[in-house]
């Protein structure tokens, strides 16, 4: 085109003034770089192991037998009892964590202290002396795996769906407290704190004051937990805590392929129901 | 010839309204490379539909549009991406990303005459610092070369923009409302530069502008739109006190008669009655 | 507030009947299991069992192969966690549509498919396929965590505003300098936010894949615990805990840090 067009305002050449995002940049890039290289010899990454001849080898041999997925009528049976059985230890998990949970959640509560009401907004120090305790032990039984948990406790029972139902009811004991905590103190106060300057007992301020406010959310919180705990019991399975998990476990060291299919298109078909129940319920209450 | 528009229309259909709005009517508008023309009118009236549809943002939906010896939405995509790299568009309230850096946001600029490869480098380490510099200093923002979008007020954005047109070096330049959120003092430095910017490079220029004065001030040749048809196409030395108030003129708005005693009309300061 | 009070409450109430005999049916069906545990000698040895870990071995020894191990489950999250947030933002662009339908719809069936099948199972598949140690474990967690970052990335790049990707192709630029300069400055603080919110998730995750071998501090801990070596795995435990706490602070600082909204 012989169109001429708006020229550069630059009519002497000038030195490019320095970028002060260059720095650090290039020290992000080094840093990542400097954690990146021991990262990736520790982790052992290898990705060529998924193509190698013996790798698909093992795969092969479980993948020959799986279509069509198992459905003899006496694994059928199995699978509706392992299904049932899987069933059972999310509800009773979940049943069993929510009396302590209650508990601890208004032990570690800041929205009850009178002291706080009081004092304006700093609780006293005996209260933080028992909400301390209380909310560490929450944070201690969240931050171990519940498989841990899982596998303690088949070790301490046995196999089976008690360790099962035993590793829920601790682990949720601690997400459900700490959650159900942040619940109280985040509904409105004013009602509870109304209650405790009238000289109403911390109880019940709660449960005129705060419950019927939290109850809603809390109950939200809970069914999609149960959802969670529903997929969790499928895992602790695997290392011996009942259900479909261990079924799975089973025939997967059988390299039954048809089997681990059919088992793990009876956990997704759970996990899709049980996503589309706690939908339900929540739109509900919520 | 380096725009022809005739019988060109736009109509908008509101989602789940068989209603129609015309945009723009049977609009017919040619200008030579080089020209500077200011667009003028009141809200609504299609400014911001036409200088889009300039840009090939918009598709008329009927007429002949013809930009740069092309005829844009015949153009294969490599074409028109081309095409669309010789034009520049600053947008009313210009769409910068609030975190990214001035210096990024105006190298955007030249995108489209970048290699991908180019286009990726300079995300990360902008290699032309001082040209944008440069740019950005007419404008009176070098000092805001590495700051980032959110610290900058609506002024400064809008120059950003500008800067970011100007870097682009296009052979058309168009501008939607680019002064709207300066003081006077700036609005008019910004439209000088402009001015002065787009005939160093025989770039043609069309603006819109709200603020009369400046429109009649700066720009040779105004065309005044009402409800998407051109009320008017001529020189700014032409154009007379009736023709503005019947661009202007509202039902609900009070017309002043600007008879001796009262206040005079919103018009009479800024040209004498010529006809 | 429905006007319609009392039919609504009559089903949240037949509601809570049919939550309260689910519980109820749940416990009478594991209910033999549950008596055998609260039968005298059971409890009995469940405490004793416990009671064992509260004296963890510190030996020197033990705390090398502690911290190798812990290195190893760190690396395993890290890296796993990388290359998913790597695979996954290559793949959230297909899957937001930008290249037509058919990718898109492969795209997210991938995703699903990968984030239903949790991790431990992925790791026991990919155990066999690549044998044992970190190696399966990282590339197990990856798998899984490519569908779930997938999925989140794929809603972020859908929902972030389009208008200066659009004024960057109306000026002439194509489709990748439109999404660099006009997509990515808004997108990708969201996106980290994911990964490091997934890597909070992940560092529990990877302390366990080693219980099907997928190596780490999880494999430390079944072969203690396999062994009945109560004391050591008592350490183990302690240092999973550690090792949570610590990225999980480390996450909070650098979202706080580096991604409040501006």
């Amino acid at each position: 085109m012989t169109q001429s067009s708006i020229p550069s305002t630059a009519t002497q050449p000038q030195r490019n003034p320095r970028d002060p995002a260059l720095l650090p940049r290039l020290m992000i890039a080094l840093v990542a770089f400097l954690l990146l290289w021991p990262g990736l010899r520790l982790s052992e990454l290898d990705l060529s192991v998924l193509f190698d001849r013996e790798g698909t080898q093992a795969m092969g041999a479980l993948l020959e037998g799986a279509w069509p997925p198992a459905y003899s009528p006496e694994f059928l049976q199995l699978l509706w009892r392992s299904t049932l059985e899987t069933l059972a230890i999310g509800i009773a998990g979940i049943a069993l964590a929510l009396p302590p949970a209650l508990i601890a959640a208004l032990l570690a509560t800041r929205a009850l202290s009178r002291s706080a009401l009081l004092q304006r907004g700093t609780p006293s120090l005996p209260g933080r002396a028992v909400r301390g305790p209380v909310r560490a032990l929450l944070v201690v039984l969240r931050s171990i795996p519940e498989i841990v948990w899982a596998l303690l406790f088949v070790r301490a029972v046995g196999l089976g769906p008690t360790a099962g139902v035993l590793a829920i009811a601790l682990t949720y004991t601690g997400m459900l407290g700490k959650v159900y905590a942040e619940i109280f103190e985040s509904v409105d106060r004013r009602p509870a704190e109304a209650l405790i300057s009238a000289g109403a007992s911390r109880s019940v301020a709660f449960l005129y004051g705060v419950l019927p406010n939290a109850a809603a959310e809390m109950l939200s919180y809970t069914v999609y937990r149960w959802e969670c705990a529903l997929r969790a019991s499928v895992v602790m399975g695997f290392v011996g805590a009942g259900g479909l998990g261990q079924q799975l476990e089973l025939s997967l060291r059988m390299f039954a392929g048809d089997e681990v299919l059919s088992i793990l298109l009876v956990f997704l078909l759970l996990v899709l129901l049980a996503d589309q129940l706690s939908r339900l319920l929540r739109e509900r209450l919520l | 010839m380096n725009i022809e528009l005739q019988g060109v229309s736009v109509a908008f259909t509101q989602s789940g309204d068989s209603t129609q709005t015309h945009a723009l009517q049977q609009i017919a508008v040619t200008m030579e490379p080089g020209e500077q023309v200011a667009i003028i009118g009141p809200s609504g009236a299609g400014k911001t539909t036409l200088l889009r549809l300039l840009a090939t943002a918009l598709r008329p939906d009927s007429g002949e549009l013809q930009l740069l010896d092309s005829q844009p939405w015949s153009l294969g995509r490599r074409a028109l991406q081309q095409l669309r790299a010789r034009i520049a568009l600053v947008q009313q309230a210009p769409p910068l990303p609030p975190r990214q850096r001035v210096v990024t946001a105006v190298a955007a600029g030249r995108t489209g005459q970048w290699s991908r490869l180019k286009s990726a480098i300079n995300l990360i380490y902008p290699l032309d610092t001082a040209g944008i510099r440069s740019t950005l200093a007419s404008l009176d923002l070098a000092d805001k070369l590495f700051h980032r979008c959110d610290q900058l007020s609506g002024g400064q954005l809008q120059r950003v923009a500008i800067a970011r047109a100007l870097y682009q070096q296009p052979q058309i330049l168009l501008a939607d409302e680019p002064v709207s959120a300066m003081d006077p003092a700036l609005a008019e430095h910004t439209l000088a530069l402009l001015s002065r910017a787009a005939k160093q490079g025989g770039a043609s220029l069309v603006v819109s502008l709200h603020n009369l004065p400046l429109a009649l001030r700066h720009f040779p040749r105004v065309i005044g739109l009402r409800e998407g048809k051109i009320q008017f196409d001529k020189p700014a030395s032409e154009i007379c006190d009736t023709e503005l108030e019947q661009l202007y003129r509202t039902a609900r708005l009070p017309r002043f008669t600007g008879q001796p005693g009262q206040m005079p009309g919103p018009f009479a300061s800024l040209v004498s009655p010529r006809c | 507030m429905k006007e319609a009070r009392f039919p609504v409450r009559m089903s949240n109430l037949l509601l809570l009947l049919a939550i309260s005999g689910a519980v109820i049916a749940a416990f009478r069906y594991l209910v033999i299991d549950i008596t055998t545990l609260f039968d005298g000698s059971g409890l009995g040895q469940m405490w004793g069992y416990f009671t064992e870990f509260l004296r963890p071995d510190l030996s020197p020894a033990h705390l090398k192969s502690l911290t190798r191990a812990a290195l190893e489950t760190l690396a395993m999250s890290a890296v796993g966690t990388l290359l998913a947030a790597g695979l996954a933002a290559t793949l959230a662009l297909p899957a937001a549509g930008h290249f037509g339908r058919i990718p898109a719809q492969l795209a997210r069936w991938l995703f699903n498919l990968l984030r239903a099948i949790p991790e431990l199972v992925w790791a026991a598949l990919v155990v066999l396929a690549a044998g044992l140690g970190p190696n399966a474990g990282t590339l197990a967690l990856a798998l899984h965590t490519t569908g779930v970052l997938g999925r989140l990335f794929t809603e972020a790049l859908e929902n972030s505003p389009v208008a200066a990707a659009e004024a960057i192709r109306c000026n002439g630029g194509g489709r990748t300098a439109a999404f660099l300069y006009g997509t990515l400055p808004t997108l990708w603080p969201q996106w980290l936010a994911y990964t490091l919110y997934r890597w909070e998730n992940n560092i529990r995750v990877s302390s366990v894949l080693g219980f099907v071998g997928a190596g780490g501090l999880g494999q430390m801990l079944y072969i203690h615990l396999s062994l009945f070596q109560q004391a050591q795995a008592s350490t183990v435990i302690l240092t999973i805990i550690l090792l949570v706490l610590a990225v999980d602070s480390f996450s909070l600082w650098v979202r706080h840090r580096y991604l409040t909204a501006s």
